[in-house]
């Protein structure tokens, strides 16, 4: 099984990546902007899976042209999986104070998401078969005063997702997004709370892949939490404060 | 952010989570700080009040590993049951683990962990060929016995206080499977105690530990454990356990008085009832606590104390008899009470804890008053007898205790890194 996954050096994207690695005949492909975390996460992989193949691959996921370039070269053999795993978590108050920084944010959780889904979404269909999966965020199911920001652009990779879905219903290409909830991140350490363990979100991840899930919620617990919190009309939401 | 030590400590400093070498190296040019690990310290090694946490725990990638010499070379904050899960499938395991895997490579180097086989492979530092570490001045220095050595023997056993561990390479130990020869052989007074030690010793049991009962009047049963790694290649997983955890801090601790007689007692004899020779997976020769999640919540929420002395082998009948019995005689009483014998070998680090002797370690509630009352008395008879105590564990001693417990601080001062500082240091060094 061939294996591309964007953001390969994020954590829940490590441990992603150690599960399919323990699997027999895996070939991954660790994408990312950053050639010298590429290279740690690989040897890391490398020690923990001896004959597992690695390659890595740097490039601006933010430009059109060097995605295109990219993968072009990388379906030049088949690719069965694609994990888009980019995203950084929006400081609200610094987004709303800081518009350069902002802007850096979107970059990350929207432009560059909506480039590699659209790019990703021409070659499956070219090639025919395989599963894409993307990650989205349970912050994106309702707009909040502490994190509005980031759940916006959650929401719209999710709508994103939903179009894909639609576009592949009837063919061998499944698009699957993930919704993990607050997950123990060097993203999150400042934040309190119940934190998921990356590896058990990672578990999730996989197995929906393997699974073919349109969509899921990890820990699954999150499923029911936020099917309430949706369910609280706007006129009562917008006045409580969690 | 709120820091808490394993017995229950809570400080609030600031807090730092670097990714990358590079961020750690940034981090630490500002100000007052201390790196820390997976915080399984008992007593304040691994906290700081004033100044900022550098924590180690996303650093946690293997970098190499040399299947011919068993040399693995890996980032501070990955833990010991990372490295033990990994690689006892490929038929290598650490040459020294503490009785826990849940601390991480750099808090193991940094205490100078020792294990039940002290007298066999010495302390976690003698396997270490050679460290990364950064300096607040913005050096990175390569360390080992031969390269800046002064400063690898200090970080061993250094409590944090000589630089940020950016990079460790360790020798593991050649083993045949997961499995332990095991023997459990019960004991009835602290004479008997010290006769098996010697006699496992000598017969080359390579692992030994006892636990005993130090809350009734029977002087010192318990059980003594010995093992050798099995030369079976069973490469058979452990029978899956219960995933028991202590799920809230109760409002008292559940080890007191009224408890800790039964608890005694019954665990005396589940261990009897086990006595005898047989196949025992690591996991539950090595960590039998690590299968109990956040077991250290069950002492309530004033927490609890470890107090660990060593004292020197040819008094250690008479000054382990004179503990126990002061013990005894205070009504505190402790439900884990471990003692084993040290070897007479060089320790790796400047600091290291371990000399040749006996060592106790116990486990209190924190009674307040009166649980640091008995801890002065304990501390005349592990002083008169010329011992010490274990700094990983504590939380209390005197300046002077520690002062006079560790005859090479002088030299140690010359190797600090002086942005670093721990609750620990300010409270027996500064």
């Amino acid at each position: 099984m061939r294996i591309v996954i964007f953001s390969a050096t994020s954590l829940i994207a490590q441990h992603c990546a150690r599960i399919w690695a323990a699997s027999e005949g895996s070939e991954l492909v660790l994408v990312g902007r950053n050639i010298e975390e590429l290279n740690s996460v690989k040897a890391d992989l490398q020690v923990r899976f001896p004959t597992v193949s690695i390659q890595n691959y740097e490039i601006n996921m933010n430009s059109p042209v060097e995605i295109q370039f990219a993968l072009n070269e990388l379906f030049a053999t088949p690719v069965d999986i694609a994990l888009l795993a980019q995203g950084s978590l929006t400081d609200q108050a610094l987004a709303s104070s800081n518009l350069a920084y902002l802007e850096g944010q979107l970059a990350v959780n929207v432009l560059s998401l909506s480039l590699c889904l659209e790019n990703f979404a021409e070659k499956f269909e070219e090639q025919g078969f395989g599963s894409l999966a993307v990650i989205g965020s349970v912050a994106g199911d309702r707009g909040r005063a502490y994190n509005y920001s980031y759940g916006a652009s959650k929401a719209f990779v999710e709508k994103y997702a939903e179009g894909l879905q639609q576009r592949f219903a009837a063919t061998r290409i499944s698009v699957t997004l993930i919704k993990p909830g607050p997950t123990a991140t060097p993203m999150t350490t400042k934040h309190l709370g119940r934190m998921a363990s990356p590896e058990r979100v990672a578990d999730d991840i996989v197995s929906a892949i393997r699974n073919k899930r349109l969509k899921i919620y990890t820990p699954r617990s999150w499923k029911f939490i936020m099917l309430i919190v949706k369910l609280i009309p706007f006129f009562i939401f917008k006045r409580l404060s969690f | 952010m709120i820091l808490k030590s394993f017995g229950g400590i809570q400080v609030n400093p600031e807090f730092e989570s670097p990714k990358n070498q590079d961020s750690v190296v940034a981090a630490i040019s500002h100000g007052r700080y201390l790196p820390i690990g997976n915080s399984r310290s008992y007593g304040d090694v691994g906290l700081i009040t004033k100044g900022t946490a550098i924590d180690s725990r996303y650093l946690n990638k293997f970098i190499d590993f040399d299947e011919e010499s068993g040399i693995l070379t890996c980032e501070p904050g990955v833990l010991l049951r990372e490295i033990q899960e990994l690689f006892v499938k490929r038929g290598w395991m650490l040459a020294v683990t503490p009785g826990t895997s849940l601390v991480t490579v750099a808090g193991a180097i940094a205490n100078d962990v020792h294990g039940k086989d002290h007298h066999f492979s010495g302390t976690f530092g003698e396997h270490v060929v050679s460290l990364k570490l950064a300096r607040s001045t913005g050096e990175v220095l390569h360390c080992s016995k031969n390269e800046n050595s002064g400063l690898f023997r200090a970080t061993i056993g250094g409590l944090g206080l000589t630089g940020f561990i950016l990079q460790v390479s360790i020798r593991l130990k050649k083993v045949a499977g997961p499995y332990f020869d095991a023997e459990i052989i019960p004991f009835s007074n602290l004479g008997e105690f010290f006769e098996i030690s010697k006699e496992s010793e000598i017969n080359n049991w390579q692992a030994t530990v006892a636990w005993f009962d130090c809350s009734t009047n029977k002087a010192g049963r318990g059980n003594f454990t010995r093992g050798n790694p099995s030369l079976q290649s069973n490469q058979k997983p452990r029978k899956s356990r219960a995933n028991i955890s202590v799920p809230f801090t109760p409002p008292i601790s559940l080890i007191n008085k009224a408890t800790l007689s039964p608890l005694n007692a019954s665990y005396f004899h589940l261990q009897k009832a086990l006595a005898g020779v047989k196949l025992m997976h690591y996991k539950d020769f090595y960590y039998p606590l690590d299968g109990i999640r956040d077991w250290n919540r069950a002492y309530g929420p004033k927490g609890f104390f470890q107090y660990q002395s060593v004292v020197p082998m040819s008094v250690s009948l008479e000054a382990t008899q004179e503990m126990l019995d002061v013990i005894r005689g205070s009504g505190e009483g402790s439900f884990l009470a471990v003692l084993k014998t040290f070897a007479d070998r060089e320790s790796a680090g400047m600091l290291s804890f371990p000399m040749h002797g006996a060592t106790l370690a116990l486990d209190f509630p924190n009674r307040g008053v009166s649980t640091l009352k008995l801890f002065e008395k304990l501390d005349r008879i592990v002083s008169d007898a010329g011992g010490h105590l274990n700094p990983s564990k504590d939380a209390r001693m005197s300046r002077e205790m520690f002062h006079n417990g560790f005859e090479n601080l002088e030299q140690f001062a010359k190797y600090r890194d002086t942005s670093i500082s721990s609750d620990f240091s300010q409270r027996v060094l500064d």
